[in-house]
């Protein structure tokens, strides 16, 4: 407890210091918020109304100030387009992009471990041709080149999935399910292929200890030594990926999510950024690095579990 | 004998289907029209926002005082007549009786001066009213503008999208308990019946709603909701739009690229509708630079394009060529001097350049790494090759682009030689054209002409429309002369429905409407 609060205590001038980060960024990148709003059909009067509408017209160190104290309330104020709360866009927002990262996940992991296994246990000509070509090309076809070929056959031709869209897991798992499937293995795929090489990787490199001639040599089974011996010490590295995973497929799902239609935090903040929504890109990118702090509170915590030599020291 | 009974056979058979046929066709209430739109409407507010996805789907929940027919006349919509003080500072309008909000309420002259006063409070358009001294209700019916000055602005800013009337005391109490609007309170024949940001938006027949009794006209006129509710899907990727379009997913897909439209015509049960619209797309010169001051240079430019190729470029041949300010869609206004054209003559331009002394010298112009910008940008420089004209392109981010083309905003002088800027024409009124787009006061390249100011301002405050007329075809001869601005035409404006949908009227500016629209049996 007290090492997951001495984290946590850590992450709060990480926090501090990527919000005056962004606040700062945002206000750098040309493009006035005011003129989006107006349209290019309007006079500079209407600019100028409508930049002290919002308090743009205020020095930047004012906006900054007074941005920073509502945020210390956990107001991250309106969105100069819609003048809806920022904080009530990311909450309906946040589940989605993380039911998507972690459905994704869960599809990597479910593919890439046995894969891995399978390949570090059979070292055959054609085992290994055939694991190098598939997970190479795992990693180098773009998620969004996955996603519109499964639409295009599971959707379009077959019609067994809607093309695109989403239910919340409230109409039930079955509902949800038919929307999420497709994006989380489009988007699972990707990942798969590095967590699967990874996989295989250490455990022909523990394989390879001397732990486990000793295992061998006492006479235990082949699975016993493969899965009880060889994967739980070559897993810890790969845990490590997959967390670090996580973080990435919960802060970089913008094209699935745009592609499936899914109302997630990416394209969210994306929209946010072309139109220069200073409130909506200052608040998600808040959320996205609190997510990464935590994911990577999480894998720390996961590491210990798994290797007990970490925990006594 | 046989001849004769099978004629007789087939008169009777075509008698019997035509009623049918005509049944087939005939209005009927049900079911439920799904529409694939490109954008979400962050909010639902009338008076917060003016995105267009936002624009297109309020207009079937809430009405104006008065609207636009199909002849872009003003029309009556919540107003039922209205009158101008000799002096053009006071308007009084007349309000319909009985109209009934969402909600039940019966529509008040304070309903309308709550709206309108919130629109000059909140509203990013608010300045388009800033002629407004007073609102007066002397009674419930009735509603009394009083303005500074005589303006032909006015009048047509109540038919604007960000004018609608809401009723006070709900919008006050949605106000207060969350800071916003989530459904507006409003008159039109739909309303608000589910809204999920980023993934749909539902609205469902308004029981209480009353059309109008004349006949529908552009978007005056009676409006019935046949269909019992209208679906919104937000789809943001065109192609996976024209998938759901094709698999039934929806029944009325929102905008069209024109390299859709051929595969879209040939899919059975879809009809397509191609039509040039009112957005404009336009080169400006810069008169702060020696060559964007030259008019020889303005001349040649004008002369090396090719316009109708441009718009096969583009547009895939939708579009229109156009060199007026005025789009043919906002017909009243226009007269034969908005039809001509600037003669496609190369070898013209070439001479008008060795007459100036130009040899090549890079005219670097902003341009948007987004599909029309680049579409327009590749081609325009191709085309002023061919005369030796070096344009330079330089990308950038849209937004960042607009910046750069509107730096007189930040007073600053702009950079660049030549801009490119595509637009929305929401009013359909010329000012918006010769006095947003050309006036001293906002020409992005600085164009100064006292003449050209002098003429703009006298048909802002001209009430005669012939006379009004007359003068935007004045001014209309001034750009095509002075060339302070080269328009290249207007983009089309392309949707696609399902064939089971009748009704269906796609007019630009006034977007879709699914009121007068049904499903054939």
């Amino acid at each position: 407890m007290m090492y997951v609060a001495r984290r946590l205590a850590a992450a709060v001038p990480v926090w501090i210091g990527v919000a005056t980060a962004v606040f700062i960024l945002v206000r750098l990148v040309p493009g006035d918020p005011a003129l989006l709003i107006a349209g290019t059909d309007s006079t500079a009067e209407q600019v100028t109304e409508i930049r002290a509408m919002l308090g743009l017209d205020l020095p930047v160190h004012e906006q900054y100030v007074r941005w920073f104290g509502r945020l210390l309330q956990g107001d991250l104020g309106r969105s100069l387009f819609s003048r809806e709360p920022v904080l009530r866009d990311l909450l309906d927002r946040i589940p989605v992009s993380l039911q998507l990262a972690l459905s994704a996940t869960v599809v990597s992991v479910l593919l890439a471990i046995p894969v891995g296994v399978v390949a570090a246990a059979r070292r055959t000509p054609v085992v290994e041709g055939a694991f190098a070509t598939v997970t190479i090309a795992g990693i180098c076809v773009p998620s969004f080149v996955l996603g519109l070929i499964l639409m295009l056959v599971f959707s379009a031709k077959l019609g067994w999935f809607p093309i695109r869209g989403y239910e919340p897991l409230s109409s039930g798992i079955l509902p949800w399910a038919r929307y999420m499937l497709l994006p989380s293995i489009a988007y699972g795929l990707i990942q798969a292929a590095g967590v699967a090489r990874m996989t295989r990787s250490t455990l022909l490199e523990v394989l390879g200890e001397d732990f486990i001639r000793t295992a061998r040599a006492k006479g235990l089974a082949g699975w016993v030594v493969l899965y009880k011996h060889a994967l739980r010490n070559a897993l810890i590295p790969v845990v490590t990926l997959i967390g670090l995973n996580v973080g990435v497929l919960f802060t970089g799902a913008v094209v699935i999510e745009s592609l499936f239609g899914l109302p997630g935090l990416g394209a969210f903040l994306v929209n946010g950024i072309l139109k220069r929504d200073y409130p909506i890109v200052q608040g998600a990118i808040l959320v996205f690095s609190t997510f990464l702090v935590l994911v990577n509170l999480t894998v720390d915590l996961l590491y210990a579990a798994l290797d007990p030599r970490l925990r006594r020291a | 004998m046989m001849r004769r009974s099978m004629t007789a056979l087939l008169v009777v058979a075509a008698l019997a289907a035509t009623p049918a046929a005509e049944a087939q066709d005939a209005p009927r209430r049900g079911g439920e029209l799904k529409v694939g739109t490109y954008g979400d409407p962050a909010t639902l507010d009338p008076h917060v926002t003016t995105d267009v996805p936002a624009l297109r789907v309020r207009n079937q929940i809430c009405e104006t005082l008065i609207t636009w027919d199909a002849n872009v006349k003003e029309s009556p919509m919540l107003a039922d007549s209205w009158d101008v003080s000799p002096d053009g500072t006071v308007w009084t309008f007349k309000l319909r009786r009985g109209v009934k909000f969402h909600e039940g309420q019966t529509m008040k002259s304070s309903d309308v001066k709550y709206s309108y006063e919130r629109i000059l409070k909140i509203s990013p358009r608010k300045t388009d009213y800033n002629m407004v001294k007073e609102i007066r209700t002397p009674d419930e019916h009735t509603v009394q503008f009083v303005l500074n000055a005589r303006t032909n602005a006015f009048f047509p800013a109540l038919a604007m999208y960000w004018a609608q009337i809401v009723e006070q005391t709900s919008t006050e109490r949605q106000v207060k308990e969350s800071g916003g609007v989530q459904r507006p309170n409003c008159t039109g024949p739909f309303k608000v019946a589910d809204f999920k940001r980023g993934q749909h938006l539902k609205f469902v027949r308004h029981d209480g709603y009353v059309p109008r009794s004349e006949k529908p006209s552009g978007t005056a006129g009676s409006r019935v909701a046949y269909v019992d509710a209208i679906t919104y899907t937000f789809i943001t990727d065109a192609n996976v739009r024209a998938l759901s379009l094709k698999q039934g997913e929806v029944h009325y897909m929102q905008r069209v690229l024109p390299e859709q439209v051929d595969e879209l015509k040939a899919t059975p049960g879809i009809e397509v509708v191609a039509k040039p619209g009112t957005q404009w797309a336009a080169l400006y010169f810069n008169f702060t630079k020696p060559w964007g001051q030259k008019k020889e240079f303005r001349q040649a430019m004008a002369h090396a394009f090719d316009y109708e190729e441009l718009n096969k470029a583009v547009y895939l041949g939708h579009g229109k060529a156009n060199n007026s300010m005025m789009p043919e869609s906002q017909g009243v206004w226009r007269t034969s001097e908005h039809a001509r054209m600037h003669k496609h003559d190369p070898a013209r331009a070439r001479q008008l350049l060795k007459q100036i002394g130009y040899s090549g010298q890079e005219i670097e112009m902003p341009v948007a790494k987004e599909s029309v910008y680049e579409l327009y940008g590749q081609s325009m420089q191709a085309q002023l090759a061919k005369v030796g004209i070096n344009l330079k392109l330089r990308f950038m981010e849209q937004a960042a682009m607009v910046d750069d083309i509107y730096s007189r905003r930040r007073n600053k002088n702009p950079t660049w030689d030549v801009s490119f800027l595509a637009g929305s024409a929401f009013r359909p009124d010329p000012d918006q054209h010769y006095y947003t787009r050309a006036h001293t006061k906002a020409h992005v390249g600085m164009y100064s002409n006292a003449a050209y100011d002098g003429l703009a301002e006298e048909a802002r405050a001209e009430t005669n429309f012939e006379k009004r007329r007359a003068m935007y075809a004045k001014l209309q001869t001034m750009i095509m002369d002075e060339i302070p601005v080269i328009v290249f035409g207007n983009s089309p404006y392309i949707e696609a429905y399902s064939k089971k949908l009748r009704g269906v009227e796609i007019r630009d500016p006034h977007f879709d409407y699914h009121w007068n629209v049904w499903f054939a049996r």
